[in-house]
C-alpha cells in the first residue's frame, strides 16, 4: 500500500502540480520532488492516457448519460483519477495493491483542500496559465506553489492507512 | 532506456526482453523460453487434468517393432499416447498444404482423399493383425467388412467404434458409417464459401483405401449432416462398384 | 459480473474478433470498434512506457538492493520477485457504468473484456478465469482450424459459438 504521486492537471493539460513521495527505505517519504517533474514525458504519457480513456469511457455507454473513468491499472500501478467541473484533474498513483475507490479521497483533496488554500486564495492564480511578453512563443504555466497547500495536502495524505 | 525513445506499440512487451534464465511465469500463462513447454501448463491442476484426459486420443506412434507392439497391445499393456492438439495441429498443416496445390474444393477433397487411401491400405493389414490375431479370417462379404470398419478398425484409429452403420434405403449399393462427432473435424470450421467440403475426405479416403485392398472396389465420400445435436456429424457414404454386388449376389 | 463485450485484437492492435454478450453498452458502429481499439493497443503501449518512467523515477531500490531482494525471495519462496508476467501495460479500466480487463499474450495478442462495474476492484480472479477459457477457446477453435489466417478475422463458426456458450 503506497502513495507514489499526486497530480493536478488543469483545463489547459498542463500539470500544476506534482508532488512525488519516495518510499525508499531509511528515507523521509516527504523529501520526494514537488513541481520538478511537471514537464517531463511521463506527466505527457499520463495525460494522454487519461485523455484516451476519458474519450473510450464516454463514447462505450449508451447517449445521455455521463460515464466518468474513475481508475485504471497500468503495470504495478494504479491510476486514481478524478475530475472537477472546471476540468482540473485530480490524480494519485498508488502501487496495485490499493484495490479501494478513492473518489471520495480525491474529492476531499479538491473539496477541502485544494478549494481552500488555492482557490479561495487571492493571491494564487486559478487560471494557471500565463503569458511572458510575447505571448506566441514563452507560453509557461504556473504551478501551484503554495505552500500551505502543499503542507495541509502531505498531512492529510501521510494519515491515510494506504499512504 | 531513454526518455524519447520512440514507442512502437507491437513491439512494447518490454517485460519480455528483460527475460532471464531465473524467471518463470508466476501467472501460469506465458511461454517461457528457459523452461520450455512447462511455463504454458496451467494452474489449476483439477480442470489441466480434466482437460488432458478428454483431449487424448489413442494413436500409435512406432518406436518399437510394430509387431512387438502388436504383441503388447493384446497383452493390454499401455499404448502410447499423443494429445489430440498435436494431432490435430498436423492435419491442419496437411489441409493448408493440399489446400494450397489444389485448384478447387472438389480438388482438395480429392487430394486429401488420396492421402488417406494409402493409409488405408497400410492400415486394414496392421489391424487385422491384430484383431484376429490368432485366427486370421479374411472378410468376404460386404456386411462382415463393414462390420468390422465400423468396429475394431473405427476403435483402433478413434479409440471408439463409428455411432452408426446403415444401408441406403433407395440404392442396394451404398452403405452409410456414421460419427456423431469425428474427431479429426473438431475445431475446423468451414467458410461459407467453400460449399460443402469436410475435411473429413482424409477419413473417406481411409475406409476407400482398406476397402479396396480387401477386394471390395468402392467409392467413398464424406458429407456433412447436421443435427441439433451433433453438428458436426459426418456421414460416410460407400458406394459399392457393380462387380462387387455381382460377387456378392452369387456367393449368396 | 456481466460480462457486456468481448474484443479480440491482433499483434498489431487491428481488431480481429468482436462480440456483443449482453446489451448494456453503447452499439458502435464496425468502424468505431477498429478506433477503439487502436486507441486501446497504443494506451498499452503507452501504458507500459509509463509504468517504467514511474518506477525509475521513484527509483524505489538501487540495483544492488534490488538484487539481494531478488535472490533472497528466490531462496525462500523458489519464485522470482517480478518474474516475466507481460503486464508492463494497460490491465484494466474502471469507470461508472462498466469495468474494462485486458490481457496480453506472448505473442501479443490482447483479449479484452467489457464486463459490468464493480466498486471492490476484485474482479481480477474472475476476469482472470475469463481471460483463461476465451484462451483456451482461440488455441482450439481458431489456432487449430485450417482455414484460419493468421492476424487476420476469426469467421470461425464453432469459436463464436463456443464463445456465446461460455457466457450463458
Amino acid at each position: 500500500m503506497t502513495i507514489h504521486s499526486f497530480i493536478i492537471f488543469d483545463r489547459h493539460c498542463n500539470c500544476i502540480y506534482k508532488r512525488e513521495y519516495s518510499h525508499e527505505l531509511n528515507n523521509n517519504p516527504l523529501s520526494g520532488p514537488i513541481n520538478k517533474n511537471n514537464d517531463s514525458n511521463s506527466s505527457k504519457l499520463l495525460f494522454g492516457i487519461l485523455y484516451s480513456l476519458k474519450t473510450i469511457a464516454s463514447k462505450l455507454i449508451p447517449e445521455d448519460n455521463i460515464n466518468e473513468l474513475r481508475s485504471f491499472n497500468i503495470g504495478d500501478f494504479r491510476i486514481h483519477f478524478w475530475e472537477s467541473l472546471s476540468r482540473f484533474k485530480f490524480i494519485l498513483i498508488t502501487n496495485k495493491e490499493v484495490n479501494i475507490d478513492l473518489q471520495s479521497i480525491l474529492f476531499q483533496l479538491y473539496s477541502k483542500y485544494f478549494i481552500k488554500y488555492v482557490v479561495e486564495n487571492g493571491l494564487s492564480p486559478i487560471e494557471f496559465k500565463y503569458y511572458e511578453k510575447d505571448p506566441k512563443e514563452n507560453e509557461v504555466s504556473a504551478k501551484i506553489n503554495n505552500g500551505k497547500f502543499i503542507e495541509e495536502t502531505d498531512k492529510y495524505l501521510q494519515t491515510l492507512s494506504i499512504f | 532506456m531513454s526518455d524519447d525513445s520512440i514507442i512502437i506499440p507491437s513491439t512494447t512487451t518490454n517485460s519480455l526482453s528483460k527475460l532471464t534464465i531465473n524467471d518463470y511465469s508466476k501467472t501460469g500463462f506465458g511461454y517461457n523460453p528457459s523452461i520450455g513447454t512447462q511455463s504454458n501448463s496451467i494452474n489449476n491442476i483439477e480442470t489441466s487434468n480434466l482437460l488432458i484426459s478428454k483431449k487424448q486420443i489413442i494413436l500409435s506412434t512406432s518406436t518399437i517393432p510394430i509387431y512387438e507392439k502388436l504383441h503388447l497391445i493384446s497383452k493390454k499393456s499401455p499404448i502410447e499416447e499423443i494429445t489430440l492438439s498435436s494431432l490435430l495441429y498436423l492435419f491442419s498443416e496437411i489441409i493448408q498444404w493440399q489446400f494450397k496445390n489444389s485448384k478447387n474444393i472438389n480438388d482438395l477433397e480429392a487430394r486429401l482423399n488420396g492421402l488417406g487411401y494409402k493409409l488405408g491400405i497400410k492400415l486394414i493389414e496392421m489391424i487385422k493383425l491384430k484383431d484376429g490375431y490368432k485366427l486370421l479370417k479374411r472378410d468376404t462379404k460386404i456386411l462382415e467388412i463393414l462390420q468390422f470398419i465400423h468396429g475394431p478398425f473405427w476403435k483402433f484409429i478413434f479409440g471408439k467404434q463409428a455411432d452408426e452403420l446403415e444401408m441406403s434405403q433407395n440404392n442396394n449399393d451404398e452403405y452409410m458409417i456414421i460419427d456423431n462427432l469425428p474427431i479429426l473435424n473438431k475445431y475446423i470450421s468451414i467458410p461459407k464459401d467453400y460449399g460443402d467440403l469436410n475435411c473429413c475426405a482424409f477419413v473417406a479416403g481411409i475406409i476407400e483405401g482398406s476397402l479396396d485392398v480387401s477386394g471390395f472396389n468402392c467409392n467413398v465420400t464424406a458429407h456433412t449432416s447436421t443435427t441439433d445435436q451433433h453438428p458436426l456429424r459426418t456421414v460416410y457414404l460407400i458406394k459399392f462398384h457393380s462387380n462387387v454386388l455381382y460377387r456378392e449376389n452369387i456367393r449368396n | 459480473m456481466k460480462v457486456y463485450s468481448i474484443l479480440i485484437l491482433n499483434k498489431a492492435g487491428g481488431l480481429i474478433y468482436q462480440n456483443e454478450i449482453s446489451s448494456g453498452l453503447n452499439k458502435l458502429s464496425a468502424n468505431d470498434y477498429l478506433v477503439l481499439a487502436g486507441t486501446l493497443h497504443g494506451v498499452h503501449a503507452i501504458g507500459s512506457k509509463l509504468s517504467q518512467s514511474i518506477s525509475t523515477t521513484n527509483n524505489l531500490k538501487n540495483t544492488e538492493e534490488l538484487n539481494s531482494i531478488q535472490n533472497s525471495n528466490i531462496l525462500s519462496f523458489g519464485k522470482a520477485l517480478n518474474p516475466n508476467n507481460n503486464k508492463s501495460g494497460l490491465q484494466s479500466i474502471e469507470t461508472d457504468f462498466f469495468n474494462l480487463y485486458n490481457f496480453q499474450t506472448v505473442s501479443g495478442l490482447k483479449f479484452i473484456i467489457i464486463t459490468s462495474p464493480n466498486d471492490n476492484f476484485e474482479n481480477f480472479e474472475t476476469s482472470n478465469e475469463i481471460f483463461r477459457k476465451l484462451y483456451i477457446l482461440y488455441s482450439d477453435y481458431v489456432m487449430k482450424d485450417p482455414f484460419y489466417s493468421l492476424d487476420m478475422p476469426i469467421k470461425s463458426i464453432l469459436f463464436d459459438k463456443n464463445v456465446k456458450e461460455l457466457f450463458r
